[in-house]
């Protein structure tokens, strides 16, 4: 194993989509139904960025049937809060950060996305 | 996430085959979910008859999320469900792509697929399997979804905005 080439195995793709603001791809997927997890990141300007998953995460979960309750919401907040990303009113999976920062909030927003995807898992734990 | 009832892929093969005619009316009415802490989306339940019945269990299902994002695509999402599980979807709009873990024996297994792609039962799993589809509209990819799920006298997609939502009960 060439450890130089090594760091690249977890391949992370990047798609542009409007001025300013790229989609990265990641090989991971959310447990309950293998869509891929993925971030959109936003340049603010001033070295500072923004990343997001557009609400898409906890949307795909209403798609599979996951109650939105206060409960629920209690749950979300405090992983999300625990991988040190914001779980917005809207639903949205976001923090900001500076660009040296990025590399760390992008594992910890991959994080978020995998642990609230596990959450949503139906009691049986299998994926629906 | 409800509980759901145990189907086999020899059931929702059936449930897809057979003729299936819309009974929600002349147009699709949406419901908007604007809870707290989760997305300001739309869905729309419809239930399906079959030779003049309504199965019990049997209803489309359709959710709607406007992007946050400007500059990106709006969210669309069918899904025939049968007592519970989703035996046939859609799904457009979304970036990611669908990494397939199932379908041992399908033409797509273990790869990924972009979207918007068709999501089927396959022999050994009901849900978790997707093959691609053209890229085309959301209001194209509703006409497609339904010539699949073989339903018949549905209305065209009138996709939501504020004059035509309710708030969900």
């Amino acid at each position: 194993m060439n450890c130089e080439d090594a760091g690249a195995l977890l391949n992370l793709t990047c798609k542009p989509v409007t001025d300013g603001l790229v989609f990265l791809q990641s090989p991971l997927s959310l447990a309950f139904d293998g869509s891929g997890l993925g971030a959109y990141v936003q340049e603010l300007g001033n070295e500072r960025y923004r990343i997001s998953d557009n609400a898409n995460t906890l949307f795909a979960a209403q798609t599979f049937g996951m109650a939105s309750n206060a409960k629920r919401a209690d749950q979300l907040q405090q992983i999300a809060r625990s991988c040190k990303v914001e779980l917005s009113d809207h639903g949205e999976l976001f923090t900001v950060c500076k660009a040296e920062e990025l590399p760390w909030f992008l594992a910890r927003f991959m994080d978020a996305m995998t642990r609230i995807g596990q959450a949503c898992l139906p009691r049986s734990g299998q994926a629906i | 996430m409800p509980k759901i009832k145990e189907v086999t892929y020899d059931e929702a093969q059936l449930v897809i085959s057979e003729f299936k005619a819309w009974a929600a009316g002349t147009q699709i009415n949406w419901a908007q979910k604007s809870d707290r802490y989760f997305p300001k989306s739309y869905s729309s339940k419809n239930p399906l008859m079959i030779d003049g019945l309504l199965p019990e269990g049997l209803v489309l299902e359709l959710y709607f999320k406007p992007s946050i994002l400007t500059g990106v695509q709006d969210t669309f999402s069918a899904s025939l469900l049968f007592q519970g599980v989703r035996i046939l979807g859609l799904d457009a709009g979304q970036p990611a792509h669908h990494l397939n873990l199932v379908g041992e024996n399908e033409e797509m297994y273990l790869r990924e697929v972009n979207p918007p792609h068709l999501h089927r039962c396959v022999p050994d799993a009901m849900t978790g399997y997707a093959e691609p589809l053209p890229d085309a509209s959301i209001e194209d990819l509703w006409e497609d979804f339904l010539l699949h799920a073989n339903i018949m006298d549905a209305p065209e997609l009138n996709l939501p905005d504020s004059g035509q939502t309710r708030p969900l009960l």
